[in-house]
């Protein structure tokens, strides 16, 4: 057995407990935002606890497995990105790649379940998938700045240099903007947007609902981490209890744009998010031209 | 024995046959079955924790044509 993968359990239960606990913040500063008390902080970690020993159905319009087996693949997926982006700090571009497979996860979630809620939420993830544009672009951008598309590269680069978000400012706003389309209850969440009850997850509960939600925490994490790892560098990341703090923070600003802002509607939100695309393709023609 | 249980069974089989070829494999194929394992344990303990369905057709919801 190799001994390094204890170093990933421990990493893999880090990662879900605190963004288990980040949601929840994240839903508790909401709350007091909009004059509500809120749920307690724990309440993501309870509900995720609750649901795993509920019952589940097939219901009879499900394709069976694909039901079932895209709950599974989510936490894999997420497990595969936290272990590629915190554990071996690899490519960029493998978690753009994992990144997409959990398109295909929201979209076989949705139709496998044969709802009409389910199908629409997961069409609707088809073309958010908008926001992935500028992720793109980013990479390209600091491959551009850094040449390595490697995190552990971009995090050498920054020791020397200094962070990325001063360097590229539109680029950590676009990928902020990522950041906003991922976090629950945000104006581009109209793949569970509440006019489709729970988007793609609608027919999925108990056991199979608990699975997603700790495949969610695990996807919070993980792209706080590389947010914070590609823009602020090293000097946060490489101590625990700062990449806490900064995450924390992320997470504050996030559920203050979250709880100030309305859902938009879906032709809005693509829209917006291919301008912000646009923006960051300017800005990688930009170091093109002038070289890096 | 019910769908969700077959399925849980399935998984836990695959999980725990992932668990050895982690105790016998060495470098990235283990980090490849620990990605496979975790999921397929999740739902593999999970299906036989739940409570057995009380619905004497399982699948077939009363408000979709049943």
């Amino acid at each position: 057995m190799d001994t390094s993968l204890i170093g990933t359990i421990n990493l893999t239960i880090h990662a879900f407990l605190v963004g288990s606990l980040l949601l929840g913040l994240h839903r508790k500063i909401m709350a007091r935002i909009q004059g509500r008390p809120g749920p307690p902080i724990i309440q993501y970690l309870l509900h995720t606890l609750k649901f795993y020993v509920k019952e589940i159905t097939f219901p009879i319009t499900a394709g069976n497995p694909l039901y079932m087996f895209v709950a599974l693949l989510d936490v894999a997926i997420w497990l595969s990105a936290l272990i590629i982006a915190v554990d071996f700090k690899s490519s960029l571009l493998i978690i753009i790649g994992i990144y997409v497979l959990q398109k295909i996860v929201e979209h076989g979630c949705g139709l496998s379940s044969g709802s009409p809620y389910g199908k629409l939420g997961g069409v609707r993830s088809v073309f958010s998938a908008a926001a992935e544009v500028p992720l793109f672009a980013v990479v390209a951008a600091v491959y551009l700045t850094t040449h390595s598309v490697l995190i552990s590269d971009v995090l050498k680069y920054q020791a020397v240099n200094g962070s990325l978000i001063f360097k590229m400012p539109i680029c950590a706003f676009a990928f902020f903007i990522l950041l906003v389309s991922k976090t629950p209850y945000s104006p581009f969440g109209i793949v569970k947007g509440k006019d489709i009850v729970s988007g793609y997850m609608t027919e999925h509960y108990g056991l199979l609902a608990s699975i997603i939600y700790i495949a969610e925490a695990i996807a919070y994490f993980v792209l706080l981490w590389l947010f914070i790892a590609v823009f602020i560098g090293p000097s946060i990341i490489n101590d625990p209890i700062s990449t806490l703090i900064a995450m924390v923070i992320m997470t504050i600003i996030l559920a203050f744009v979250s709880g100030l802002t309305p859902l938009l509607a879906p032709h809005h939100s693509v829209m917006l998010q291919m301008t912000i695309a646009g923006l960051v393709l300017c800005d990688v023609l930009y170091r093109l031209i002038v070289g890096g | 024995m019910d769908e969700e249980r077959k399925y849980g069974l399935y998984s836990l089989i695959i999980g725990l046959l992932c668990i050895i070829g982690i105790i016998l494999a060495d470098g990235l194929i283990s980090y490849v079955l620990y990605v496979i394992a975790v999921p397929s344990l999740l739902y593999g303990i999970g299906a036989f924790i739940i409570p057995k369905t009380r619905r004497k057709d399982a699948g077939k919801l009363p408000f979709r044509g049943y």
